[in-house]
């Protein structure tokens, strides 16, 4: 017996797929089926283990409606604040989802980076993209941002190209009402090519939307990326993102997720080592102290050739009544031989009504491997408080500078001291 | 008599492509010799070392190695084992959870068993391994421990003699066994290996440095570089060498 | 031929063990409320027995048969199964010599006593044999205690007060599907009663082994451990157990109340199956332990290497302050054997501690799954959990997966979780062989020291045939 569920409330103004006349008909066609299933499949329940401990309760009583273009001119002084101090980055602003090449710094970008909005990347080459659409994983909020994008952020490095100069993609939501945001980025690396990418999630606002992000990256062979993630939505924002990796061999991604903004954060990675020898590293810190705060990490490694290494390390802090949920999933197919993986997540509760959930998983199916995983919940070392304070410091002052011992596992693979201090900010 | 013959030998690395490592290695050991092969990094010795014992990561092109008459590599790591080889590995592997007393007594019952003995009971055992333990220098509790779990660099070492004393096998080879050794530890290898040499027994030591030969003297001493064993002479080649450094052999060679 | 019709009666009768009285009927496959009615009827049940059955009959319609997705098994009818039939009377040999050899060889491998092998073949054993005798004594010396120690129907009869106690607190019907239909139908099990500061003068074991019947399909087993009683209880033995039935759903519930402490060990080797996979058990048991009081402590020990399926979470409920729960097991899958088990602790009172060491053995084809849960609840102050899980590969088509659910709700409680997958290294492999042990040897002595921290918590005799069992399990796995 098939239930079809009706439209969720807070879906209800949206009536139709608002598409723009120039896209490619099997983007038109893929789009409609998105729309489709959501319809059919209704929210994800927390019988679905992907949603287990997921609350979605900050969708209730909400009607967003999709964002509406504004008027920009007043953003320049905001986005100047923004930026990264002492730094020759390049800023990329997207506002409400939708690329602003006039307020960015285009200019600046070498001729081997290529920068447009994703619209015009698809009216250049409507082929490119349909691979890789394809290889994103069907679960609810990804089909909603495919059904619903109109633009996003493409951006191309060319073979070869040694990036100097990191790239700050600066989002910002300028927004008053409930909105829905669904901006889709592809950033593609060319072969033996190198950069760094810092993504920056800004408010202007203290309302709540719902900013639905989906990210493609390939790294083709041989290329090498790093990706800095600065989550800083406002106290009131729901903010969802999905990533989706595509390394091909010999590559190397490096992901440093930094989140502290939201009432309601998840992050979806899901990362295929394609490519013999690929390899990746996924950490990410958060500190909770927000009543009813919920970060929730769900990643997703897949080795599928031999040689290849993971890494995933997410610790948190967690005050008040916040909740953090961590599920990391390795899975190693059959043909996937000598592979090492390492996994960790450990998380310090500094108050009773706080929750943590952790689920590291691993499903092998290969022999020649060596994959460990641990995990721990704890609080504050009392030795190490003890120490520090008959050291003379206070015990308020002792407390953060452990929780700073704790953030630097994650702190430390920031190279780039600018962009260090520039996370730093948020914590 | 162990005698190689023409020995090549190649490995594939993780991309699949063949290195070629011993390039026609020719050598006799025979009975009651004690022989050191000296070498740069890569000169290809330690493979040298594992070849003989059986290691399968090798690839065997040419060349054949012929053990008291038998062809010792169409025999499996156990079976030469039970015809008498030993290695002394470079980098003893930790066993965790399987007893260290219980590993050695199972060793040396096999090889008992081979020659048609009654196996040793836990109790004869426990003696004859007290004995040996204190001429190793290794504390008792050793025994209780898993098989190097946990080891120093040198107590691993000290568990390679020990093995040695224990099983008495005929043809030793150590694999650069005094890397990473004090001066009582090189001498206490000394001692031991010095105690089992006798008629019967054939020694190969590879090392490194010519320290461990100032305490086990050698008979003959080769000197092996790219896959080849260059030159060889007796135990004042090795101070040569010292003195001299191993271009110098190169060059001698070419010229 | 008149000869022979006495010979077979006099057989028939021989009294072994202490199987009650035999009656002859047996009911159409199929469940019915009925068949549950029927089923109280014949073991003579007292009202509140017959009450609780059809409660949790009824309760059982109403759900569904649960899936796991590492487990893959063809639908159970449960319309096709009988759900009371007499105890039956196995074909009686002669000697030894008429058991397949086979069979005698695995005994003689598994280092199984000759008696014993006569038992578990089926062949008559003499009257006067030591079993019965030895048996006697022992329950002379449980009875001197004030131990109870009989079969499940036999305490409804001669303890109704205490089973209707205890009966469903740890495990209610409502549980899940299988705790349900257990409830509903279950034939017979153990009980067992350790009264206030009384330690269980022998493993429950040794007795246990002797007094063996043919297993249920449905067993219930309670043990009730008083204020500051001790009780160790083994259930299963290593040699292979075949059964016609297929589906064994068994519910154990264990209580300690204050400063007690209940040991249960668990070896099984359930029939796997062919090298096909074909025709082998399936074993889903609800097992549970409560430790109600304060200091109280429940271990359990499982090495599991038979059963087609096997899908069981034996869990500690730690309420009690300062209660200790434990759980140390040894899964191993070999061919089509797939395994989807763990344990849940939760932890509710201040200061509980508990310690999960896992260790599971792939090979074959077959499929390796821990499913654990930590929970810490918003009281459990100071608690503390350690978990270790490790997965040991054996050939390239198996596998070996980890599924831990950690969820922590109280800041003074801790939670260390480690798991590593691995196959045995080449390195160690040549290591031993280099030492002159044979490859086979070499892996059952790495594969021994993989499961030592488990062996060592079962009882003495046990972990030698233990090891045994893994070594027999291991034949033939390695590529």
């Amino acid at each position: 017996m098939m239930t079809i569920h009706a439209r969720p409330l807070w879906l209800r103004d949206i009536t139709e797929i608002n598409v723009n006349a120039a896209i490619p008909d099997w983007l038109l066609k893929s789009k409609l089926r998105s729309w489709d299933y959501l319809i059919k499949s209704g929210m994800p329940t927390r019988k679905q283990e992907r949603f287990k401990y997921t609350d979605f309760s900050f969708l209730m009583n909400k009607q967003y409606s999709l964002s509406q273009q504004k008027d920009l001119t007043k953003l320049s002084d905001f986005i100047s604040k923004c930026r990264i101090k002492h730094s020759n980055a390049i800023c990329l602003v997207i506002v409400n989802g939708v690329f602003q090449p006039a307020l960015s710094d285009v200019a600046q970008l070498p001729d081997a980076i290529k920068v447009m909005t994703l619209a015009d990347a698809l009216a250049q080459d409507p082929e490119l993209l349909q691979q890789q659409f394809v290889n994103a994983a069907p679960t609810y909020f990804a089909e909603l941002n495919h059904a619903l994008f109109i633009d996003g952020l493409f951006l191309q490095v060319a073979d070869l190209y040694q990036s100097e100069q990191p790239i700050h993609v600066l989002s910002i939501i300028t927004e008053q009402n409930d909105c829905l945001i669904s901006p889709r980025h592809v950033f593609m690396i060319g072969k033996h090519a190198n950069v760094t990418i810092l993504e920056d999630y800004e408010a202007l606002h203290a309302n709540s939307y719902l900013h639905n992000v989906v990210t493609h990256w390939e790294l083709q062979e041989g290329a090498v990326a790093q990706c800095y993630k600065r989550q800083h939505e406002n106290t009131q924002a729901s903010h969802y993102a999905h990533s989706f990796l595509d390394l091909r061999e010999s590559s190397q991604f490096e992901l440093v997720n930094m989140t502290t903004g939201g009432i309601f954060s998840r992050d979806d990675v899901l990362a295929r080592l394609r490519g013999v020898s690929a390899s990746c590293s996924l950490s990410g810190f958060y500190t909770l102290k927000q009543a009813s705060q919920y970060v929730d990490h769900h990643i997703e490694i897949i080795h599928q050739a031999k040689n290849t290494n993971s890494e995933m390390m997410y610790k948190g802090i967690l005050d008040h009544s916040s909740r953090a949920v961590f599920n990391g999933r390795l899975h190693v197919d059959q043909d996937a031989q000598r592979v090492n993986a390492y996994q960790a997540n450990h998380h310090l509760l500094l108050s009773s009504e706080a929750e943590a959930y952790s689920k590291p998983e691993l499903e092998i199916y290969a022999d020649d491997v060596k994959c460990k995983h641990g995990a721990t919940t704890g609080q504050l070392d009392e030795n190490a408080l003890f120490y520090l304070q008959s050291r003379g410091i206070e015990k308020k002052q002792a407390k953060e500078i452990l929780m700073q011992g704790f953030a630097e596992e994650i702190l430390k693979r920031i190279s780039n001291p600018s962009l260090l201090a520039h996370m730093q900010e948020i914590l | 008599m162990l005698s190689i013959k023409n020995l090549h030998v190649s490995i594939q690395d993780e991309k699949l492509i063949t290195k070629s490592i011993l390039r026609g290695v020719n050598l006799d050991i025979k009975p009651g010799e004690v022989h050191a092969i000296m070498g740069p990094n890569g000169s290809g010795k330690s493979t040298l070392a594992n070849v003989l014992a059986g290691r399968e990561d090798y690839q065997i092109n040419e060349g054949a190695v012929s053990f008291d008459h038998e062809d010792l590599l169409s025999l499996s790591p156990e079976e030469r084992a039970a015809k008498g080889l030993f290695l002394a590995f470079q980098y003893p592997t930790e066993i965790p959870g399987v007893n260290n007393m219980y590993f050695l007594r199972t060793a040396l019952n096999a090889l008992r068993k081979q020659k048609n003995l009654p196996p040793l009971d836990a109790a004869d055992f426990l003696s004859l391994a007290k004995a040996k333990m204190k001429e190793v220098g290794l504390d008792e509790t050793f025994l209780s421990r898993g098989v190097n779990e946990g080891f120093s660099g040198g107590e691993k070492k000290r568990n390679e003699v020990l093995q040695m004393m224990i099983l008495e096998p005929s043809f030793i080879i150590l694999d650069e066994t005094d890397s990473g050794l004090d001066i009582d530890s090189l001498q206490m290898v000394g001692r031991c290996v010095n105690s089992l040499r006798g008629a019967n027994r054939r020694i190969l030591i590879v090392t490194h440095y010519q320290r461990l030969l100032d305490y086990i003297q050698p008979d003959v001493v080769h000197v092996m570089a790219n896959g080849k064993i260059l030159k060889s002479g007796d135990k004042n080649l090795a101070h040569e060498l010292e003195v001299k450094g191993y271009g110098w052999i190169e060059s001698e060679i070419t010229s | 031929m008149a000869n022979k019709f006495i010979k077979e009666v006099v057989n028939q009768q021989y009294p072994y063990g202490f199987v009650t009285a035999i009656d002859s009927d047996t009911i159409a496959p199929g469940l019915s409320e009925d068949v549950v009615r029927l089923i109280s009827a014949k073991k003579h049940e007292p009202a509140f027995m017959l009450e609780w059955r059809l409660q949790a009959y009824r309760h059982w319609l109403t759900l569904t048969p649960p899936a796991w997705a590492h487990v893959r098994f063809n639908p159970i009818n449960f319309q096709e199964i009988i759900y009371y039939s007499a105890p039956k009377l196995t074909e009686t040999k002669k000697s030894l010599d008429e058991v397949d050899p086979k069979l005698l060889e695995t005994y003689n491998k598994l280092g199984i006593p000759l008696h014993e092998q006569s038992r578990l073949a089926g062949v008559a054993v003499d009257a006067v044999f030591d079993s019965v005798s030895v048996a006697t004594t022992f329950k002379k010396k449980l009875a001197e205690a004030g131990v109870i120690f009989c079969p499940f129907s036999e305490a409804v009869q001669k303890h109704p007060e205490l089973i209707e106690q205890y009966l469903g607190t740890v495990v209610p019907y409502r549980d899940n599907f299988y705790a349900a239909l257990n409830a509903a139908v279950f034939s017979d099990g153990s009980f067992v009663y350790i009264p206030k500061g009384v330690r269980c003068p022998m493993e429950l074991s040794t007795y246990f082994r002797i007094n063996t019947a043919k297993s249920g399909q449905f067993e219930r087993t309670l043990i009730i451990a008083e204020e500051g009683s001790y009780v160790s209880y083994l259930e299963g033995c290593t040699a292979p157990m075949r059964d016609e039935n297929q589906l064994h759903a068994a519910v154990v519930e264990l209580i300690a109340l204050e400063r007690a402490q209940i040991k249960y060990s668990t070896v099984q080797n359930w029939y796997p199956g062919d090298e096909q996979g074909r025709g082998g058990i399936y074993n889903f048991v609800t097992k549970r332990g409560q430790c109600r009081g304060a200091y109280s402590k429940i271990s359990w020990t499982q090495i599991e290497t038979g059963s087609a399926i096997t899908w069981k979470y034996p869990s500690v409920i730690l309420q009690g302050d300062y209660s200790v729960g434990e759980f140390y097991s040894v899964a191993l899958t070999n061919h089509y054997q797939q395994a989807d088990t763990g344990t849940k602790m939760i932890h509710m009172g201040k200061h509980t501690k508990s310690t999960i060491i896992s260790k599971g053995i792939a090979a074959g084809v077959g499929q390796n799954t821990y499913r654990g849960l930590v929970r810490m609840l918003p009281g459990a102050q100071y608690a503390r959990n350690y978990t270790q899980c490790d997965s040991l590969l054996l050939s390239d088509t198996c596998g070996a997966h980890t599924f831990p659910y950690i969820e922590v709700k109280n800041p003074s409680a801790r939670v260390e979780h480690e798991a590593s997958t691995s196959k045995i290294g080449e390195d160690q492999l040549f290591y031993c062989r280099q030492r002159g042990l044979k490859t086979e040897d070499a892996i059952n002595m790495i594969v021994n020291g993989f499961c030592k921290q488990v062996f060592k918590e079962l009882p003495m005799e046990f972990a030698v045939e233990a090891q045994k069992l893994l070594e027999v399990s291991l034949e033939g796995s390695v590529g």
